[in-house]
């Protein structure tokens, strides 16, 4: 069977997540089984609780304390479950980088963002401070950020909030990276950032054959990234397909409800309430 | 810059003002006459009148806050004729009690205060960070609870109980250490290191507790940062990752309060000093308000004030430079 | 739509900001905002981070004195207000804010904090205290047998229901709502904006409904102005101003929303249908 699955990057397999609660073990992600092909974005859409930031940390090795996994979860046919958090250093960032909602917070404000991009670059392909330096600019200018080598000592508050998620891609990618997960990138971005920094991310993705995992709350936003779309409802999948079958037909109830929920541009009032 | 330093200059010398302003007439308002203390009980009217005038307290309360001020900045003239005493400027006056110079006195005892205060500080700054960082790398566990239970007890211990059970136990049962004594570094460093070693563990222990609690709530708060989990998500080094992206953003409020507290200390530890007999600004204050030596009482007053408010703007300098949120706008 | 219930005219908004070492700058958050709201109309004020909108609803429900302009009220000026007159303004003018659980109380019981809007009006409720909560409850949609209940018993889009039926206790004439939407999740929005459809249908107050999302403004709007750095760039009736804009800036908002493959969400209608 892995075999067969040998050209997909990333497996999750009847993926389990048990968080230990006050009120005992809750689990938050149940028997979730998705794969991401190379050079392929796979959307996780659903609703806040619905567990599915928990499964991408889950990927990562990122859990909370305490938390308990099963099933299975292979990169590059490699299980990643139950390492050791030593082995799971040397993948994360080198194999699997991850951004997340908030660029802002998710920066250290006390160092340059050429720093904090260096760092990653020399945790794993080491190398002297001046080569960094140099892949960090040539990051930053690959994402788009003007001046880059102006802009490299500069800290992430001198930062707009796109150019800050721009920084986090750069940062993401330095280490070419097989996976990219993308947590909810683009949430706390203003609607015209919002559409450039999806257009980014589409186009690094195929320069860079990176396989993406794109979690979202926003369905327009997955029709517009995801080839695949995972829908996740309070821990559970609930229904798992090609972005065309899941948008065009729906077979889980939820799936239709959260469809029908989302406001359209084109939705106005009923004529009758409008006065023309 | 220069500007905002020179505002805060301009603040900082209206500030001291005020605290000689209100310290002085509090001192003419309220205090019985020195001079009849001075005189003793064989004393005639004229002979207070004497005094008072060698004093220069004879004079209405503005003109004597005036030739203060003016023996702080200028120097002054004590007495007249023979009797002629010229005091140079920075001039605090003479004890009322020894006729020594308060400024001679305050430069001899200073030293003493500022070990006390730089030993104690370095002591507590380390056991409290290294414990309230421990606390919260091992958030919950045993080793977290016994720490922070014994740092709030160790909060609440009264700084003269905690000098006097240390001093009965070592020096008096057990007989470990001497008697702390005023001796100089140069004269005997190992009877020195000993004789400071009591007077800094009483005063570092408070403080260190509360560090502790302290540094355990900002890492705590840190490692529950976005940014935490993106240094953890880049797979670096877990050294790198806790000195970076851990403690650096914990810490830096920390140096707020640490230099508040430290220019606290060199204003005077009053009763640690007093304990162990050492012969600091804080033993001088304690002496001086216990015989109402005016003079002193200013002096002591004056420096405490002068430390905690050159504190304030050097705090604030030094968190600018720290944060580059603040820094760079 | 002729009689209009508000009315702003060329409002600005300056601030002074300090910077590092005392430097001062001024900025202009609202720099000459002019519209109109009609009796029982919606106007939606739309855009991005930044752009005002935020700042213009904090002038127009009077929490923040504007630092020039004129805003009337049925016709009276209330620019600057005295307290009698604001007291009155605020019996007709009512806040939905974004974050429900910020804005509620945790310590107040549902029927305490329905009830305070009147208490600080001083106007007595319609029959008594208990009725008059289970009715509004009633009229929102919550379950009026919890009004004994705290804010944190209740979920993100019951606890915004308290928020609106807080704002109706005092039958207001206008509701603004500031980004009352944007923080709950897609299924629970969609009902809250059925909701507040129905209760303006039902009452014929007006809002002004703050948001950054189209879309939901799409829905809920009669008229909208779009603001960018501080101005209106555009207004007018919610159909001319998506179908057929001419701001420059309207154009790049509209065309920057995502939307869902249009072809697919059109199969899917036609099989549901």
């Amino acid at each position: 069977m892995s075999e067969a699955l040998n050209s997909e990057l990333l497996v999750v397999e009847n993926l389990t997540v048990t968080l230990p609660t006050t009120r005992g073990p809750v689990a938050v992600v149940k028997d979730v089984s998705f794969t991401v092909g190379r050079n392929e974005t796979v959307g996780i859409v659903g609703e806040s609780g619905s567990g599915k930031s928990m499964t991408s940390l889950a990927v990562m090795g990122l859990l909370p304390r305490g938390a308990v996994t099963e099933g299975s979860v292979r990169l590059d046919g490699v299980e990643l479950l139950g390492r050791s958090d030593r082995e799971m250093r040397r993948i994360r960032g080198a194999q699997a980088a991850m951004i997340f909602q908030d660029p802002l917070s998710s920066l250290n404000p006390y160092y340059t963002v050429g720093l904090q991009i260096e760092e990653m670059y020399r945790a794993h392909r080491g190398g002297s401070r001046k080569e960094a330096r140099k892949v960090a600019v040539e990051a930053l200018a690959r994402v788009g950020i003007p001046e880059p080598e102006r802009r490299v000592g500069h800290y992430p508050h001198q930062f707009s909030g796109g150019q800050r998620q721009r920084v986090m891609i750069a940062m993401a990618l330095v280490c070419s990276p097989a996976l990219l997960i993308a947590d909810e990138p683009t949430t706390a971005l203003d609607v015209t950032v919002q559409a450039q920094i999806l257009r980014l991310l589409a186009e690094l993705q195929q320069s860079t054959r990176t396989g993406m995992v794109f979690i979202t709350h926003d369905l327009a936003v997955i029709s517009s990234i995801a080839t695949r779309v995972l829908v996740m409802c309070q821990g559970e999948q609930v229904e798992y397909g090609t972005a065309e079958q899941i948008f065009s037909a729906p077979q889980h109830p939820y799936t239709r409800k959260l469809l029908d929920s989302i406001p359209r541009i084109t939705d106005a009032l009923p004529a009758d309430e409008v006065t023309t | 810059m220069a500007r905002y330093l020179a505002g805060r200059i301009a603040g900082l010398v209206l500030i001291l003002f005020l605290v000689c302003l209100f310290t002085y007439l509090i001192f003419f308002e309220l205090s019985p006459d020195p001079a009849v203390m001075i005189c003793g009980k064989t004393c005639t009217p004229e002979r207070v009148a004497q005094i008072r005038t060698v004093l220069g307290i004879d004079k209405p309360f503005l003109t004597q806050f005036g030739d203060f001020l003016g023996g702080l900045f200028a120097g002054r003239d004590y007495g007249t004729g023979a009797n002629l005493v010229h005091c140079p400027a920075p001039c605090l006056g003479y004890s009322f009690q020894t006729n020594q110079s308060v400024m001679q006195m305050v430069v001899t005892r200073l030293p003493v205060t500022a070990t006390l205060a730089v030993g104690a500080a370095a002591l507590w700054l380390l056991a409290g960070i290294t414990a309230g960082l421990l606390s919260a790398v091992k958030e919950g566990t045993w080793w977290d609870r016994a720490a922070m239970n014994l740092a709030l007890g160790g909060a609440s211990i009264p700084n003269y109980v905690l000098a006097l059970a240390l001093q009965y136990i070592l020096v008096v049962k057990l007989q470990i250490l001497p008697f702390p004594s005023s001796v100089a570094f140069t004269d005997d460093p190992w009877l020195w290191f000993q004789s400071y070693l009591m007077p800094w563990f009483v005063l570092a222990t408070g403080a260190a507790c509360l560090y502790a609690r302290l540094t355990r709530a900002n890492v705590i708060d840190t490692l529950a940062e976005n940014f935490f989990r993106t240094a953890r998500s880049k797979g670096l080094a877990p050294v790198l990752t806790m000195r970076r992206h851990a403690l650096r953003p914990a810490l830096t409020p920390i140096v707020t309060i640490f230099g508040m507290d430290f220019a606290a200390l060199l204003g005077g530890a009053l009763i640690t000093e007093t304990v162990f007999g050492l012969n600091g600004i804080g033993k001088m204050a304690a002496d001086s308000i216990a015989k109402n030596d005016q003079p002193v009482i200013m002096a002591v007053t004056l420096l405490a004030a002068f430390f905690v408010v050159v504190g304030n703007v050097v705090v604030d300098l030094v968190y600018t430079a720290l944060d580059p949120r603040v820094r760079i706008r | 739509m002729s009689d209009v219930l508000l009315s702003a005219r060329d409002l600005t908004k300056r601030f002074t900001v300090r910077g590092v070492y005392g430097r001062k700058a001024e900025f202009t958050a609202v720099d000459g905002v002019s519209f109109d709201v009609g009796r029982g109309e919606t106007l939606a004020v739309v855009g991005e981070s930044g752009s005002g909108k935020s700042t213009t609803a904090r002038m127009v429900a009077k929490l923040m004195e504007p630092s020039a302009g004129v805003l009337e009220f049925e016709g009276e000026d209330i620019t600057h207000a005295g307290a009698a007159q604001l007291a009155r303004y605020r019996a007709d003018v009512q806040v939905v804010f974004q974050d429900p659980f910020s804005s509620l109380n945790p310590r107040h019981t549902v029927e305490r904090i329905l009830m305070a809007p009147l208490d600080y009006q001083g106007i007595a409720p319609p029959g008594d205290r208990r009725t008059y909560t289970k009715e509004l409850m009633e009229r929102v949609g919550l379950n009026p047998d919890h009004s004994q209940r705290y804010p944190a018993q209740f979920s993100g889009g019951q606890a915004q229901r308290i928020g609106i039926a807080r704002a109706l206790a005092v039958s207001p004439k206008l509701v603004i709502c500031d980004e009352a939407v944007s923080a709950l999740d897609v299924s629970v929005q969609a009902q809250v904006i059925e909701l507040l459809l129905r209760l303006q249908r039902e009452s014929g107050f007006s809002y002004v409904f703050i948001a950054h999302d189209l879309a939901v403004v799409r829905r809920i709007a009669h008229r909208v102005a779009v603001m960018s750095k501080g101005k209106i760039v555009e207004q007018g009736p919610c159909a001319q101003v998506f179908d057929d804009p001419v701001d420059p800036y309207t154009r790049t908002l509209l065309a920057a929303i995502p939307r869902i493959n249009p072809e697919w969400d059109r199969r899917r209608r036609a099989a549901t249908a």
